[in-house]
């Protein structure tokens, strides 16, 4: 009867006591530095655990990623999904490696089967936040420059319009006022992608995104462009 | 007496120096555009640094080379449309000075793999339309017919 009392009270006792972690943390033990009562002669180790999150700031930018779909998605025909924990987890690890001018944490990460447009691996909604990653970003091997792409869709809404203006100057591109009072902007002769000529802010970000990739070579080939963003987004 | 005179005096000039000094490049094209200004009135009222551009005029932000306001005239030499390109803040303070009924309608647009909420003003009264957010992130505010 002693024995069947005790093991009731040692079980309650574990049950109340058993930390649970999260899947994007790990559970540690660590010792208690600043209390080491003495039990007799001896001190006493006391060891407490707790959870630390696997990959930096997991416990924040897991809160980030949105199963449902955006009201009133303007690309008809794709399919909003949820998240699998894989998925998630991949994109937990290459978020803290990002460079803090991404603003990170400013965004939600949506999750969508396939892009209307072929080859496309992600796509932005800048109104929410929003940035949506297809099943062709988890088949990519470039995946950290495609978030840094699509942040700079959002970066480039906060853009000055000094700044604005100076880097469709550097960029190449050229500007028509027409006898209707209306400003015309044609994109470059020489892209740097040929998506570029769609519209100003897809090519900043894909010179944001080339010049994230391959520092070196942008500076080779685009030096003022390389100084404008270095001075914005250092490395 | 003579230092109230003075006091006086001093309040008139400070009072008429702001009347006829604070008004706002916006303003000016608000009253051009309803006294149906020609272009040289337009050229009195805004400044000799204009460029020439099909039919009509513009001027270039100050610290960068972009037209700030553009202004087109008809073949009687009559004001038809007029823009201005304003930041957030100079916006607030156009909705403030400049009273006017706005319609305003929000549009989630499409461009390439973006995807972006445009607003689009009107107020028929003044003739006057904005779109944002506009080339240069900025708001593009317009008086057309």
């Amino acid at each position: 009867m002693k024995i069947v009392f005790s093991l009731i009270i040692l079980s309650i006792s574990l049950t109340s006591h058993a930390l649970e972690c999260l899947w994007w943390q790990t559970k540690y033990s660590a010792t208690v530095v600043n209390k080491h009562p003495k039990k007799g002669k001896v001190r006493q180790h006391p060891r407490r655990e707790y959870c630390r999150d696997r990959w930096p700031n997991a416990n924040l930018y897991v809160k980030q990623f949105k199963d449902d779909p955006i009201l009133g998605w303007s690309h008809k025909g794709e399919v909003f999904k949820k998240w699998s924990r894989d998925e998630k987890q991949l994109i937990l690890e290459i978020l803290p490696s990002l460079p803090s001018w991404i603003e990170v944490q400013n965004y939600n990460f949506r999750r969508a089967k396939d892009s209307i447009y072929k080859g496309n691996p992600a796509a932005s909604e800048l109104t929410n936040g929003s940035i949506i990653l297809y099943d062709l970003f988890f088949k990519e091997k470039n995946k950290k420059s495609i978030i840094v792409h699509e942040s700079s869709h959002h970066l480039y809404k906060k853009v000055a319009p000094k700044d604005i203006a100076d880097f469709l100057s550097m960029s190449g591109w050229s500007i028509e006022v027409t006898a209707d009072g209306k400003v015309y902007e044609f994109p470059p002769k020489k892209l740097i992608q040929p998506d570029s000529a769609s519209e100003k802010d897809e090519d900043f970000a894909n010179h944001v995104e080339s010049y994230y990739q391959n520092p070196k070579s942008y500076k080779t080939t685009y030096p003022k462009l390389y100084d404008f963003f270095n001075q914005r987004y250092p490395l | 007496m003579r230092l109230t005179f003075s006091l006086f005096l001093f309040v008139v000039s400070c009072t008429s120096n702001k009347s006829a000094s604070s008004k706002d490049r916006y303003e000016v094209m608000n009253d051009l555009w309803q006294n149906k200004a020609n272009k040289s009135e337009v050229i009195s009222a805004l400044g000799p640094n204009y460029q020439l551009a099909p039919s009509g005029i513009t001027y270039s932000f100050t610290t960068f080379n972009y037209p700030k306001s553009g202004h087109f005239f008809n073949q009687a030499n009559q004001i038809t449309v007029q823009f201005i390109f304003l930041e957030k803040d100079e916006f607030e303070t156009f909705k403030n000075k400049i009273k006017c009924p706005w319609s305003v309608e929000k549009k989630m647009v499409s461009s390439g793999h973006t995807v972006k909420t445009i607003e689009y003003g009107e107020c028929k009264i003044l003739s006057l339309k904005y779109t944002y957010p506009s080339n240069l992130n900025t708001y593009e505010i317009r008086w057309e017919k």
